[in-house]
């Protein structure tokens, strides 16, 4: 059976976020609101969800800048400097142009299911169905969280360019491109 | 300092003093000299603003709302097709709740094609959520920019305002007009400041969409916040009163209308030529009142009816028609009469399309027919063309 296929449909139908307390006479005299109260849980199709390497995370913000949802969110300290970007999965779409961005690159692009799947086989399967699996992941392992390799095709102008000390090979996915494909 | 200036450059002058940041142009006729005016203000440097000369109509809206996002003060002018054009901004504008001023000067519709004076384009665009106001002469164009930045950014309004110009009466016709000093500008109009703006310090969400369970009360919201706006206007007169020395009478100008028999409603510069032919009219003995209209949305139906109670007969003179309906003001006074409880014998005349002036024997005409609806003669609800001979409208 494909992954596609075998992907829940999870339903998701517009609903409050919990924590909102702004009733519609608050929100509603202007489309413009506080960020952070995104009312609706809006993911429900995502296949793919970034992970973020913290440890190697610089904090250049690209992600934050070019998130088309505006999902990534800075994480501030006691004294309001930014220590962390996270990730509002409630509304992350898996669109992957954070992982694209990223100039270290530290975020990866995980099977949004990987854990829901039967069986290691079939998480090596949804990846690659022509090459055995490699990598990171092998084939007893479900997670399938990768470190991305950085292709010559896939340099930002605006970002140095940084040898990995180890390649690691992505195998091909079924349509001929790579992981963040 | 008194000028003598045509409704354009009147209305350029009160946008200088406004001070807006960004003003995105496109030109159309009958606007075109606004924003030649403003370019070479800019240009000399009288005027400070980020001047963007656009591609098109809808993105002359486009841009401006852009630029609103980012909190700044911002203007543009349109006309006719024009504002069709960028119609569907129109409610990006509004919905957004972006206090832009646009200017636009009142010109007929194509096919056939006219470049004239009517009122068509605004009138059918009512119910975008705009404010729409409606000057009679050059000296209220040029204070309603000043006017419609005050109502606008009012926080309790954040509203975008569509100030009208009849096309060519006005916008192409010189007056002598008083153009207030850059000092008395500034004392009326404080800086625009917002929180409905990107900020990367305080980020927000702007423009996002709301799907069925929120969206009706935006739409509520919406609504009552231009129920609002007359108190607004009112307290915002009030203050250019105080700092310029002229006093505006809120929504609607009534004259006469305490004692008349009988009331021609109208907009922009045709109340000129009501209200002479209304004082002709009281010489002879006949109480003949005119009631314009300023601001048509909100629907100042409180300031109507007040005004229009006593009359034994009410008309509605306006430039545009709603095919196969009446003209578009009359259908929106009648209604505001009927939710009043008040009914009267009345007439809806057409007149001015395409720029066809209004003479004073079509004015007479008018008060005519309803000097004879109040003495309980002829029928009432007729929409009647003027200039359109009895029997022309049979030849095919």
């Amino acid at each position: 059976m494909s992954a596609i296929a075998s992907q829940s449909r999870r339903p998701f139908t517009p609903t409050l976020r919990e924590g909102l307390a702004a009733r519609p006479s608050q929100f509603a005299r202007s489309t413009c609101f506080e960020a952070g109260h995104l009312t609706s849980v809006n993911a429900g199709w995502r296949s793919v969800r970034p992970v973020i390497d913290a440890e190697q995370c610089t904090l250049c913000l690209n992600c934050y800048m070019y998130c088309p949802d505006g999902t990534i969110a800075k994480v501030r300290d006691d004294e309001g400097t930014c220590v962390a970007v996270v990730v509002d999965y409630d509304f992350c779409k898996g669109c992957g142009v954070c992982a694209k961005v990223c100039p270290v690159p530290c975020i990866a692009m995980v099977d949004e299911h990987a854990g829901e799947n039967e069986g290691a086989a079939e998480t090596a399967e949804t990846l690659d169905e022509t090459s055995p699996s490699s990598g990171v992941a092998g084939v007893s392992g479900v997670s399938t969280e990768r470190v991305p390799q950085r292709r010559e095709q896939d340099s930002m102008s605006c970002s140095p360019k940084r040898g990995l000390s180890e390649r690691i090979e992505i195998p091909e996915t079924p349509t001929g491109k790579g992981g963040l494909a | 300092m008194r000028k003598f200036l045509s409704g354009n450059e009147a209305f350029a002058e009160g946008v200088r003093l406004a001070r807006p940041q960004v003003i995105s142009a496109y030109p159309i006729t009958p606007q075109t000299t606004v924003v030649e005016a403003l370019a070479s203000m800019v240009e000399e440097g009288s005027l400070s603003a980020e001047y963007l000369h656009v591609e098109s109509e809808h993105t002359a809206l486009a841009a401006a709302i852009g630029a609103a996002a980012t909190g700044a003060r911002t203007f543009t002018a349109t006309s006719s097709q024009g504002l069709l054009y960028m119609a569907e901004c129109l409610t990006y504008a509004s919905g957004g709740r972006f206090p832009i001023v646009m200017m636009n000067a009142n010109r007929a519709l194509a096919l056939p094609w006219n470049i004239y004076g009517d009122q068509r384009d605004s009138l059918s665009l009512l119910d975008h959520g705009w404010i729409q106001v409606y000057a009679e002469n050059n000296q209220e164009a040029l204070d309603l920019a000043l006017m419609a930045y005050a109502v606008a950014e009012d926080p309790r309004v954040s509203l975008p305002v569509m100030v009208n110009v009849d096309g060519f009466a006005l916008t192409h016709t010189y007056e002598s007009v008083e153009v207030p000093t850059a000092d008395e500008a500034d004392a009326f109009l404080p800086p625009y400041r917002t929180a409905n703006k990107f900020d990367f310090e305080n980020p927000v969400n702007i423009g996002y969409s709301a799907g069925p369970d929120f969206n009706r009360y935006y739409q509520y919201w919406h609504h009552r916040d231009m129920l609002a706006v007359g108190a607004v206007v009112e307290e915002v007169e009030a203050r250019f009163a105080e700092v310029f020395g002229r006093a505006y009478p809120g929504m609607v100008d009534a004259y006469l209308c305490e004692d008349a028999d009988f009331v021609l409603v109208t907009l922009g510069s045709a109340a000129g030529l009501a209200r002479d032919v209304a004082d002709e009219l009281r010489a002879a003995g006949k109480r003949a009142g005119v009631l314009r209209i300023r601001y048509l949305r909100p629907m100042p139906d409180a300031a109507l009816a007040r005004a229009l109670v006593d009359a034994a007969a009410v008309g509605v003179l306006e430039q545009d028609i709603s095919f196969g309906g009446t003209g578009t003001v009359y259908a929106n006074v009648l209604a505001s009469l009927a939710r009043a409880g008040v009914a009267r014998p009345s007439a809806n005349f057409i007149g001015g399309l395409g720029g066809d002036d209004i003479s004073r024997e079509a004015m007479r005409d008018a008060f005519a027919r309803l000097e004879a609806l109040a003495a309980g003669e002829g029928a009432s609800g007729e929409v009647v063309f003027l200039g359109i001979e009895e029997g022309e409208e049979e030849q095919r």
